[in-house]
């Protein structure tokens, strides 16, 4: 079943696993979960979906609720099982977000990019998560809606977004670098990089025995950019 | 999820007690552990002292040494994880269970905790009067809060506000007093974050809206919990997190259990602000709600402890 599981997911990722196929584990589990913390609309739970749908749903074991999302990856004789819980972006329940994020390995903060409010929301759970959050824990900034910015682009003209749109990307990007978080611009819509931000922080969001392994994988090229199945 | 699997799990456990190679348990060094609570701390093994006649004698003898001493929640859960966690290690090691699918050693485990926690409730279950104490204020605070408060003040939007459908998520919580093990308790709760789910899952298709997150779920449960006020809700989500054996309360079942444990923090926090309300707003709703609940003799106390 893993051998098979393998190609399956390998086809699915693009990834190219096989330097390391030949060593061999023994079967264990890595569990783990991480949180996804942002703004109200800053399209957590689209995004969430958009890389449930797109990469898992036809595999085993794979629980979609509204806010909870389960997978069970087999990987040559291992087994890893990641969990993202969501939280809720409102104010007013901003200060039950710690009961969430406690114990949780790797966390993704997600902002709209086409909202500098929701920007700043972003910095303000990074620096709390740096102060209280898991030591361990690794951080990564997904700035949502980023077909919003391919379309301004475009058609440069019709230029109905904020004059600080590029800006406030290229000022996420420095606060990325600056704070140690992975960054990328996704869109759940278009499904960009949706696949990517999940599978940076899965494969470096490790601490575990398993680390050097996936960290092994991280650095291999990808043979072609993750396949979007729409829906 | 039904509560009746876990009924079957307890019958087949109880089954094959009765099988004569579970005599041999007390042989097996893995399995024979007995608790005897000298002192009421130390806790000590004794594998060949007695000569258990059966594995559930075991268990027996582990619920009668609770009996011993008074309530003290932080180690009474303790031994009681302990237990259930050697106890399914040995299981794994009996040959009663020899050959037995991963699903009938889970089963198993869920029978032993079962019976063990339902010979225990009554006393592990709210016996430290501050938790008491805790329910009962909770429980006024939310009968007042139930008469004036509106999905709004909680940012549900209007796609999303359903009462009529919401009372069946209402009722599944309210359930939580019926059953007296740990997962049935559970139970109760994920069914009603099911039902909030399925209706919030219809509701975004019928309108095209985005899927719902947490965004949505947080704040219904929220006012579903609020709305049903169900019995001794801090005691329960306790006696969950203290005596549901660890190893399963993993996944799906640890994220609602986060929810509703949030839910309860943000009820017993509940003041002006958290409702988006002006305070003399809010001060003038919780009079009228203590004339109409004629809570109004707790006044002093509610007032206390909304300013913790």
């Amino acid at each position: 079943m893993a051998t098979t599981g393998n190609q399956n997911i390998n086809a699915k990722l693009g990834i190219q696993w096989d330097l390391y196929i030949s060593m061999s584990f023994i079967s264990f589990c890595i569990s783990k979960f991480k949180v996804l913390l942002g703004d109200v609309g800053a399209g957590k739970s689209s995004l969430v979906l958009r890389f449930v749908k797109g990469q898992f749903v036809e595999f085993q074991e794979s629980t979609i609720g509204a806010a909870f999302f389960s997978q069970t990856l087999a990987v040559n004789d291992a087994t890893v099982k990641f969990e993202i819980w969501d939280t809720a972006g409102q104010e007013r329940y901003h200060s039950l977000a710690p009961m969430y994020y406690r114990g949780a390995a790797a966390a993704i903060i997600v902002y709209d990019i086409s909202n500098q409010a929701s920007f700043e929301r972003a910095k303000k759970w990074v620096q709390e998560l740096q102060a209280q959050g898991n030591p361990n824990m690794v951080m990564a900034l997904a700035g949502n809606k980023a077909d919003l910015l391919d379309a301004r682009k475009v058609t440069a003209e019709a230029n109905t977004l904020p004059k600080s749109f590029i800006n406030a990307l290229q000022e996420a990007q420095v606060y990325a670098q600056e704070y140690g978080l992975f960054f990328m611009e996704t869109s759940a819509k278009t499904a960009t990089n949706v696949n990517d931000i999940f599978y940076e922080i899965e494969i470096d969001g490790d601490y575990s025995g398993f680390l050097a392994i996936l960290c092994a994988a991280k650095r291999l090229p990808r043979v072609q950019p993750a396949p979007n199945p729409s829906g | 999820m039904e509560n009746s699997d876990i009924s079957l799990g307890l019958h087949d456990f109880l089954e094959r007690m009765r099988h004569p190679s579970a005599a041999d348990f007390e042989r097996n060094d893995a399995g024979n552990y007995c608790y005897h609570l000298a002192g009421g701390i130390e806790l000590r093994r004794q594998f060949s002292c007695v000569s258990y006649q059966s594995f559930s004698i075991n268990a027996k003898c582990f619920i009668v040494s609770f009996s011993n001493h008074a309530p003290d929640p932080e180690r009474d859960s303790a031994l009681v994880q302990e237990f259930l966690a050697n106890m399914e290690m040995a299981f794994k090691a009996h040959p009663l269970w020899a050959g037995c699918s991963e699903e009938e050693l889970e089963s198993a485990g869920e029978g032993l905790e079962k019976y063990v926690m339902t010979k225990l409730s009554s006393r592990v279950f709210a016996s430290v009067p501050d938790d008491v104490k805790v329910d009962k204020q909770l429980s006024e605070k939310i009968s007042l809060i139930q008469q004036f408060i509106r999905p709004e003040n909680l940012d549900i939007k209007p796609t999303f506000q359903n009462e009529t459908s919401w009372l069946l998520a209402q009722k599944e919580l309210q359930k939580v007093n019926l059953y007296r093990a740990p997962r049935d308790k559970l139970v109760c709760i994920l069914n009603c974050c099911k039902v909030i789910n399925n209706l919030l899952f219809n509701a975004s298709m019928a309108s095209n809206e985005n899927p719902p997150g947490a965004d949505e779920f947080l704040p219904v449960l929220i006012y579903v919990t609020i709305k049903a006020n169900p019995p001794q809700l801090h005691s329960n989500l306790l006696y969950i997190q203290r005596y549901r054996c660890q190893s399963r309360l993993v996944g799906e079942a640890a994220y609602f259990l986060t929810n509703i444990l949030s839910a309860e923090s943000f009820i017993s926090n509940i003041d002006a602000k958290s409702l988006s309300l002006e305070e003399s707003e809010f001060e003038k709703n919780m009079e009228l709600a203590r004339d109409l609940t004629g809570l109004s003799t707790d006044l002093n106390g509610l007032s206390t402890q909304s300013d913790q």
